[in-house]
């Protein structure tokens, strides 16, 4: 087996950006920060985003086949960081940060700089600790197109999983 | 309800946005090394920890993972792009070679070659190639043996002048 110390460093130079994802559940929005995204087709559109196994964001986004995620800009740390624990939310706001609902019925909030609204059309990693859901593209914006997008690595986090 | 939507194929621009490394994946099948840059890479899992692979479905480079069953991922520095560049075309050489098309190697414990010059590397043993409606076969993979040559700043496509058009797979 690898040396686990070694392989967390190595682990650490893969670039990711940073996501709040949001779904809608039957007991109202939810949203979360991930990380471990990456685009996996061109025709069709594909990406794929692994999610905790367990955490309410992934049972929703299983269970609804459906969600949103919005890349975090450069200088919106503050976003991303609102989303690390499970939130408070209302019926257009989530820690405090407003939304208002897609046509495909996803809470997308008012500071995405780009979006994506995502469709789940495979569920796979049944050996791992988080799912991967390999998803179509249903939707997707870009509200600022000069605007850069947070990368992790210029960040003070880590996402070890 | 966006107006964005109505001007041009923001699709695109959104997924552009997703932030993506570069890696030079090799492998080794039978007497022949492989090498080539790669993007769509991602960690999945910590427990066990696994990574995930999309690599162009009938690409030269996907059926040498699945035969060998393995690869590495080279992972390399910013100042790299001259050696990203040489394997935008899959590379192959004899399995006997002492370099890999110029660029020196050592041999994984798992036998995959790994460039000399990255800054770290990963092995890792294919697992399950889950299925997916896309254009791009995705590798879920375990890790078996890992290794840190020196820190520094990795490669990230957006500093770079490319971006991906599938075709590096």
């Amino acid at each position: 087996m690898a040396d686990r110390d070694i392989t967390k460093d190595v682990l650490r130079m893969f670039n990711y950006g940073l996501y709040v994802a949001t779904v809608q559940s039957p007991d109202g929005p939810r949203a979360a920060t991930i990380s471990w995204v990456t685009q996996a087709s061109f025709e069709p559109r594909l990406v794929t985003v692994a999610m905790r196994k367990g955490t309410a964001i992934c049972e929703v986004a299983r269970a609804s086949k459906r969600f949103a995620i919005q890349v975090v800009a450069a200088d919106q740390t503050d976003f991303a960081k609102a989303f690390f624990k499970v939130t408070q939310s209302g019926p257009d706001q989530i820690a405090g940060y407003h939304f208002s609902m897609t046509a495909n019925g996803l809470p997308l909030f008012d500071v995405a700089a780009a979006w994506l609204e995502c469709e789940v059309v495979e569920e796979a990693n049944a050996s791992g600790d988080h799912a991967v859901f390999i998803c179509s593209v249903l939707g997707s914006g870009v509200r600022e197109p000069a605007r850069a997008a947070l990368a992790l690595r210029d960040t003070s986090w880590h996402y070890g999983g | 309800m966006m107006p964005e939507q109505a001007l041009t194929d923001v699709r695109s621009d959104a997924l552009r946005r997703l932030t993506s490394g570069l890696y030079v994946l090799t492998t080794c099948v039978e007497d022949t090394l492989h090498g080539a840059t790669v993007v769509w890479v991602t960690q999945v899992s910590s427990e066990p920890l696994l990574v995930l692979v999309a690599l162009r479905r009938n690409s030269h480079l996907a059926h040498a993972v699945r035969n060998a069953h393995r690869f590495a991922l080279n992972i390399l520095a910013a100042d790299q792009e001259a050696l990203a560049e040489r394997f935008f075309k899959h590379l192959t050489a004899p399995a006997d070679s002492t370099n890999l098309q110029g660029f020196a190697y050592r041999p994984a414990p798992g036998h995959c070659p790994l460039l000399t010059d990255a800054m770290a590397w990963l092995e890792c043993r294919l697992a399950a190639e889950p299925e997916s409606p896309g254009d791009h076969a995705l590798f879920l993979s375990e890790v078996t043996g890992t290794g840190v040559r020196r820190q520094g700043q990795p490669m990230v496509l957006w500093d770079t002048t490319w971006s991906y058009g599938g075709k590096t797979g």
